[in-house]
């Protein structure tokens, strides 16, 4: 069957695509057994996740001691972790969001999968503060709750309890908005599902879904709502997390370009991490022909468009240490670039802002195997970036008596393993239990009810021909 | 109706049939039945016990418990310090007053006593040498008490023994031996102890009392002797004194009296406006001592440019007063730059005849006869140090101890009784001390602990800790201090000087001896107080008793020629002169089985649980060896692997080793911290912590000398050296912009006399949104530092940690600077190596008014009171360590993991009054606001204003420089108010406004120009 197209633009969904055929190409990943590569991959993922397990579980049974942690540098890998993994999160909610508001259809075959990333990625950023403490068994005291002790309320001053407020809300929303969006292919999967079990399951999960017009018309607002309520939350989010630092006394740490420099690095290190799963989820699950080289130029764009970004936020703080002529500022700035961790800054610079450079290039940004490395070595320089922020400003601060050293110790490493297992292994069964791709919304983008009547229909090789518009 | 009446309930079919299973199993309901509870307590099996009696000797049982453990009461007789209450109030605190036994010096004490037991010592302000200061040995006393490791009992052949066993078996050797019996003791300033020793010694021909001091004072009293005619120990008044000059004395350390010299030391250095004066303090060393790090000026000479320079200046007095000096040969050994060292030391001298002091630390005699000669012919004798009245604190006699070794070789000796002294350890030749001990036909020790002496003796007669017995000392001629028991004896333990009474059948009764001693010998030398009874009472209560002295004759000074010998001999240029000295903490190595003190941060060194060898940075960096690399230092008959530590300020040529560790017994801190994965134990199993350095003693035949000539090569090993502090300067690195940052502020005398704010000119103005956004209408506590009194001793650092429960970590968590110390000395180098200066700074919790830690703590766990403190609440702090990263000053401190004290007994030495934490929270200084809390209480109590003074914090009190103040700044006629009106009064970091109330006094140096000058304003 052939479709018709708009000559104007190039269609998003490559191989002319029918509606079934998005359907079958979708469910097919359900409905099979798994490849030995997705067990491999899961089995490897389950992995770290068992080392995190016994890490954490270690660490909670010794204490925070079992950390390199000491009484100059309180919070390394730890925050570090977090903030990364918040940082992760923010591209879903950029493109399932603000694209959406922004009306860019081709977010459409990768916005369920970067939501799943942003829920996942949320989970893993949450554990964070929770095990961080010393004694997490009391982590719900700093939620407002009413209470005995008092009744002790909690301190609205401190930017942990915000922390705790923002990725609380940013969780649950991330939450309901994927899972709103999932519902009109949960009714998909329950009307293919051949078994009672799977009947029932989807029937349920897919809350008696039945594609009327007004079904449709609701849920479509309900779309429009949330995706308005969780695009400022891309914004708040990060911006509360940069407070921990923004609002604390610390030369590094006190610094009001924050809250911009860490959206801009979420969305940096987000798109990044969407590009790696992308990659492979294209080739692994076969869809080249939804996810785009387009799809892939049109982030490494966002990249390269943030990563400028981070990179003047890199200058501006390095021009601030100097203008400002604080000697603990300009300090500290130097001590980053020139001290003991200046290892670890001249990664985050290179992997943030030099190498990213040669996305400028038109054909790099088509090569899939640039891109995928190029994504790889943005989240290392992205959690670089978080870890010279928060240890390189406070092992040396003011008291040059104080100045310490930080080296993580194998409990730690552990736990950054286990919070990429757990990613990972949430990750690998999404892509195997829910549909990877939108199917209700890529069906909105092929093509369908946009013909222009003027044009004439085209066949298989839909190369856009601007000629034929003057016709 | 009779149907109802025999209506039977039943619970099952079998109860019902009253099947026999059934019937048994009704007894088996109940495994512990009665008659076994009746067994255990009557022991007559088969009695039946109603529930009655078992109530009564349950209850019985119950009071019994009680009264017994009542009896750990202090003991009736002694008389507390401020009130004499009808019984002990449980919950309040009685103080006693007695003496320090931590080493000879005999500073006054007073033990703060809760619940019948010792959990604080704290200065004896009204003690006439010590005035109120206590060292950091002193204050880790009582944790030496509750030692689990303490002897309890008397062993024999190291079999565990009572003591009426005990004395017959050695009464029984004793009937045959009538002569060469040896009592080998340190310096035993008790003169009741010393009596009963010289009475029991009496009954035998040619026996003695040898007094060993393994750190020896043994060349001045010996110099005294032969200038003098008399061996004395001179007293030294340091406040006395407008120019000090010290060749080697590290007198505000260890050396002799270091309590009472620091507050001499200071008293003659505090500034009051700007038409104050201060002495002027010259310092001659190889190492880094406390005092040199003190000095105005500083020079960095070995131990024979030492004595040559000694014998320099004694020359050019000798010409300048016209009295005559030997001929002594130095001129090989003086260098071209000892010349401006020399004139300007006999220049300060000359100009202040009578008001100067010169001492001298190195064991020689040759060498104590010139230091003599100086101060004879500057006429300071009688004026800065007095030998009518001469110290008695030290009195050891090192060639008395060579004689006894030799003799004991010769196989001369019949007995040996050992006290208080550890010769197997500290002699440099122990080996064959140890086999000629083992010879003697009879060994006493009587020692609190198998070591190494006590564990070759044939019995050990343990003695109990100071704390628990009665106890005088003759410090000074005439000065006595007094120590009370201030808790029942944890042990069954005896008192030398008892056990001598025992033996020769003059009573058990202990203070009965003491007093009647005390009623003839002490008491008729006064004639203040008339009734015994009321000198007794007034001297126990007190802690001291100032009596006549007795009268000393001396000669008319004469120089004896003999001129030092070895000690004058120039190194090698491939060799190193090594140095043995005291560490504050571990002193000569007789505290060693003290966890405080082998965590104390040594003041210069900044390590903890070890001894080390250290150089200068341009040895080391000649050698290529940096801090931890264990280096082989080898001596004439001696080595020893020391790990390398880097010491600016060092004598290149110097190699510096401290004494007292390698103690055996301190294998016990093998399991010191917290064991897991990545974990370290501080020792290694069967190790002891650090090495024993009295090996390197050299000076066979003629007094023991802390100097050798070693040589040194490197091992490719390596130690983690545990230091609390790693960055050494209070200028950033070179290649990191240099900057000094203003943290520590000091000048010069003539600057501060011209104008008193100099080097603390304040160039920010802070301005505040909210001048007055707490009122603070009450108090408002304030502390204040003051830098010029410091001397960096550490004694508030170990008074802290009694004070405060603050747990001892081990040595890997120090080495991950995890160290809990609340209260920290920030010590800075300045300057480049032949001039660096040293800077002093304790640290603790700033008490901000604009706390940057209380507003980021989510769950309110530390927050501020309406009095101006910073209050962290254990119980509700999650430990998210927030509040420590936005610390600016650092001195929050995490519980990384339960520091828990596995020596049940040692934590008796726990305040009551204040929470033990939990891993998982944080802690930090609390300005001692149980104090604060007790003292309002008490005044609140009297209907009485709290004065200013009435609060001394635990740092302050015990400071021996009185360098730390705290008060109410809201009064303001407050010693705080004025201070910080002071021009000297500054905070650290007061550009960032966080408003502290700890501030800081400038240092004042008594020089002409100031060394960092140039980097201030670099």
């Amino acid at each position: 069957m052939s479709t018709l197209y708009s000559k104007l633009r190039k269609p998003i969904i490559e191989g002319d695509k029918s509606l079934s055929q998005v359907t079958d190409d979708v469910a097919k990943t359900l409905e099979t057994k798994p490849t030995k590569l997705w067990w491999f991959a899961f089995l490897l993922a389950l992995t770290a996740l068992v080392a995190g397990v016994v890490a954490v579980t270690y660490q909670i049974k010794m204490g925070i001691g079992t950390w390199g942690l000491n009484k100059t540098v309180g919070w390394a890998f730890d925050i570090t972790n977090f903030v990364f993994w918040v940082g992760i999160g923010h591209a879903g909610t950029l493109i399932s969001a603000i694209l959406f508001l922004f009306r860019q259809r081709w977010r459409t075959s990768i916005n369920r999968s970067a939501e799943a990333m942003t829920v996942f990625a949320v989970i893993c950023a949450g554990l964070f503060p929770i095990i961080h403490m010393g004694r997490p068994w009391l982590f719900f005291w700093i939620a407002p709750y009413p209470n005995f002790r008092g009744p002790l309320w909690v301190n609205f001053r401190s930017p942990l309890l915000w922390d705790f407020f923002a990725i609380s809300t940013y969780f649950t929303i991330s939450l309901v908005f994927w899972y709103i969006g999932l519902i009109p292919d949960l009714a998909t999967l329950r009307d293919r599902a051949k078994t009672k079990i799977k009947k029932a399951v989807y029937r349920v999960t897919s809350f008696g879904w039945n594609g009327s017009v007004r079904t449709w018309n609701r849920y479509e607002t309900v779309y429009v709502l949330l995706a308005a309520l969780a695009t400022p939350l891309v914004l708040s989010v990060h911006s509360i997390v940069s407070m921990d630092f923004a609002t604390s006394v610390i030369p590094g740490w006190h610094t009001t370009i924050f809250p911009p420099y860490f959206v801009a690095g979420a969305i940096f290190s987000g798109f990044a991490m969407v590009l790696t799963l992308m990659i492979i989820a294209r080739k692994v699950l076969n869809y080249q022909e939804y996810i785009t080289l387009d799809h892939i130029e049109k982030m490494c764009k966002v990249i390269l468009a943030t990563g400028g970004i981070v990179g003047l936020a890199y200058a501006t703080e390095m021009f601030m240490a100097w203008y400002s002529v604080n000697e603990y500022e300009r300090f500290v700035f130097i001590n980053r670039a020139l001290g003991p961790f200046a290892w670890a800054y001249w990664i985050m610079v290179s992997c943030n802002v030099i190498i990213p450079q040669l996305l400028w290039f038109k054909k790099l940004r088509r090569s899939i195997v640039f891109v995928f490395m190029m994504s790889i070595v943005i989240n290392i320089g992205m959690w670089f970036e978080r870890f010279v922020i928060i240890v390189t400003s406070i092992h040396r601060d003011f008291l040059p008596s104080s100045w310490a050293m930080y080296k993580p110790s194998i409990i730690e490493i552990a736990t950054l393993l286990g919070s990429f297992g757990l990613f990972f292994s949430a990750f690998l069964l999404f892509a195997r239990f829910v549909p990877f791709i939108a199917i209700g919304e890529v069906k909105g983008v092929l093509g369908y009810g946009r013909t222009n009547k003027s044009a004439p229909q085209i066949g298989h090789t839909p190369e856009p021909k601007l000629e034929a518009v003057e016709e | 109706m009779s149907e109802k009446k025999n209506k039977i309930y039943w619970k099952g079919l079998e109860e019902k049939e009253k099947t026999p299973e059934f019937i048994n199993s009704l007894e088996s309901e109940f495994p512990a039945k009665p008659e076994e509870i009746g067994e255990i307590l009557q022991a007559t099996p088969g009695s039946e016990v109603s529930r009655r009696s078992f109530l009564k000797a349950a209850g019985f049982t119950m009071a019994g418990t009680m009264f017994a453990s009542c009896a750990r009461g202090p003991v009736e007789k002694s008389i507390p310090v401020l009130v004499q209450p009808e019984e002990v109030t449980p919950g309040r605190a009685y103080w006693y007053a007695t003496t320090c036994a931590g080493c000879n010096a005999g500073c006054g004490i007073l033990t703060k006593n809760r619940d019948g037991r010792p959990i604080k010592i704290e200065g004896n302000p009204a003690h006439p040498l010590s005035k109120g200061g206590v060292c950091a040995v002193g204050q880790a006393m009582v944790l030496g008490l509750y030692d689990s490791q303490r002897l309890q009992a008397p062993l024999a052949s190291g079999q565990s023994a009572i003591w009426e066993e005990v004395d017959s078996a050695i009464n029984k050797k004793m009937v045959d031996i009538s002569d060469n019996v040896y009592f080998l003791t340190g310096t035993i300033t008790s003169p009741s102890t010393r009596a009963a020793i010289q009475k029991f010694l009496n009954k035998f021909r040619s026996s003695k009392h040898i007094e060993y001091d393994p750190v020896s004072y043994s060349a001045i009293l010996d110099a005294h002797e032969k200038n003098f005619g008399r061996r004395v120990l001179p007293h030294y008044k340091f406040n006395q004194a407008d120019v000090i000059v010290s060749f080697d004395a590290d007198f505000l350390g260890t050396w002799i009296s270091p309590v009472e010299f620091s507050k001499d030391y200071t008293s003659g250095r505090k500034l009051e406006d700007n038409t104050s004066n201060i002495s002027k303090h010259i310092h001659l060393e190889g190492r880094m001592s406390i005092t040199g790090s003190n000095a105005d000026s500083r020079s960095r000479v070995t131990p024979a440019e030492t004595g040559a320079i000694l014998i320099s200046v004694a020359k050019k007095l000798a010409k300048k007063s016209g009295l005559r000096f030997p001929n002594w040969q130095i001129s090989s050994i003086l260098k071209e730059n000892h010349q401006k060292i020399i004139d300007e030391i006999v220049d300060e001298l000359w100009q202040a005849r009578g008001k100067s002091l010169v001492v001298c630390g190195l064991n020689d005699t040759g060498l104590q006869q010139a230091v003599n000669f100086i101060n004879n012919a500057l006429d300071n004798y009688g004026k800065t140090l007095d030998i009518q009245r001469p110290s008695q604190q030290w009195r050891g006699d090192d060639r008395q101890v060579q004689e006894l070794v030799a003799k004991m070789k010769a196989g001369k000796v019949n007995a040996l009784f050992v006290a208080d002294v550890n010769p197997a350890y500290s002699l440099p030749d122990a080996e064959e001390f140890n086999s000629a001990f083992k010879q003697i036909p009879l060994t006493v020790s009587f020692s609190d602990h198998l070591e190494e002496t006590s564990g070759l003796a044939q019995y050990i007669l343990p003695v109990p800790h100071f704390l628990e017995s009665w106890n005088d000392a003759e410090i000074a001629s005439g000065v006595f201090s007094v120590s009370q028991p201030t808790v029942m004896g944890l042990g069954n333990t005896r008192s030398l000087r008892q056990t001598l009474n025992i033996w020769q059948g003059t009573g058990d009764d202990d203070l009965e001896n003491f007093k009647t001693y005390w009623q003839e010998s002490i008491f008729p030398r006064q004639n203040k107080i008339t009734s015994f009874q009321n000198f007794w009472d007034q001297s126990v209560h007190d802690g001291y008793a100032e009596v006549r002295p007795k009268p000393v004759s001396l000669s008319a000074f004469r120089m004896v020629n003999s001129a030092p010998s070895k000690i004058l001999t120039d190194v090698a240029a491939d060799s190193y002169s090594l140095v043995l000295y005291q560490k504050a903490g571990m002193l000569d190595g007789r505290h060693a089985h003290n966890a405080w003190l082998h965590e104390l941060s040594d003041p210069i060194t900044k390590a903890t649980w070890d001894n080390y060898a250290s150089m200068s940075p341009a040895t080391a960096e000649k050698l290529g060896l940096e801090n931890g690399d264990v280096i082989n230092v080898t001596a004439e008959g001696a080595a020893l692997e020391l790990p390398t530590h880097i010491q600016p300020g060092q004598h290149d040529q110097v190699i510096a080793v401290a004494l007292g560790y390698g103690r055996m017994g301190t294998e016990r801190f093998a399991d010191v911290g917290p064991n897991w994965l990545e974990g370290k134990p501080t020792i290694a199993q069967g190790q002891t912590v650090g090495e024993n350095s009295y090996i390197f003693i050299a000076g066979a035949g003629t007094g023991y000398q802390f100097n050798n000539v070693v040589k040194i090569a490197a091992t490719g090993k390596h130690i983690n050296l545990a230091l609390t502090q790693t960055h050494h300067t209070i200028t950033v690195p070179e290649q990191l912009g240099g900057h000094r940052r203003d943290l520590v502020r000091e000048t010069t005398i003539s600057e501060y006399q011209e104008d008193p704010a100099s080097g603390n000119h304040k160039e920010h103005h802070v301005l505040q949104l909210w001048d007055k956004d707490h009122k603070y209408e009450g108090h408002h506590w304030a502390m204040t530092i003051d830098l010029n009194s410091c001397t960096g001793c550490s004694a508030c650092v170990v008074s802290c940690q009694a004070e405060n429960n603050v747990p001892v970590v081990g040595k890997d968590e120090v080495f991950r600077r995890r160290e809990m110390a609340w209260l920290r000395l920030d010590r800075y180098y300045s300057g480049e190596d032949e001039n660096i200066d040293v800077l002093y700074q304790p640290v603790m919790c700033q008490h901000c008014d604009h706390a940057p830690c209380e507003g980021v703590c989510p769950v309110l766990a530390t927050v501020h009171s309406d009095e101006g403190l910073n209050q962290q609440i254990y119980n509700r702090c999650v430990g998210t360590r927030y509040c420590a990263n936005n610390c600016p000053y650092k001195v929050r401190r995490f519980n990384w993991f339960d520091y828990y004290r596995k020596d049940k007994k040692e934590n008796l030495a726990l305040n009551p009054d204040i929470t033990t934490r939990s891993r998982g929270v944080m802690e930090k200084c609390s300005l001692c606001v149980q104090r604060i809390q007790e003292a309002k209480a008490e005044a609140k109590r009297l209907g009485q204003p709290l004065a200013d003074g009435d609060i001394k914090v635990a740092c302050e009190q015990s400071c021996p420089a009185d360098a730390i103040v705290f008060g109410d700044m809201n009064d303001p006629e407050s010693r705080i108010s004025k201070l910080i009106n002071d021009p000297r009064h500054y905070q650290l970091l007061e550009e960032m406004n966080f408003r502290p109330t700890v501030g800081y006094m400038t240092k004042v140096r008594n020089r002409d120009e100031d060394h960092s000058e140039d980097e201030k304003h670099g």
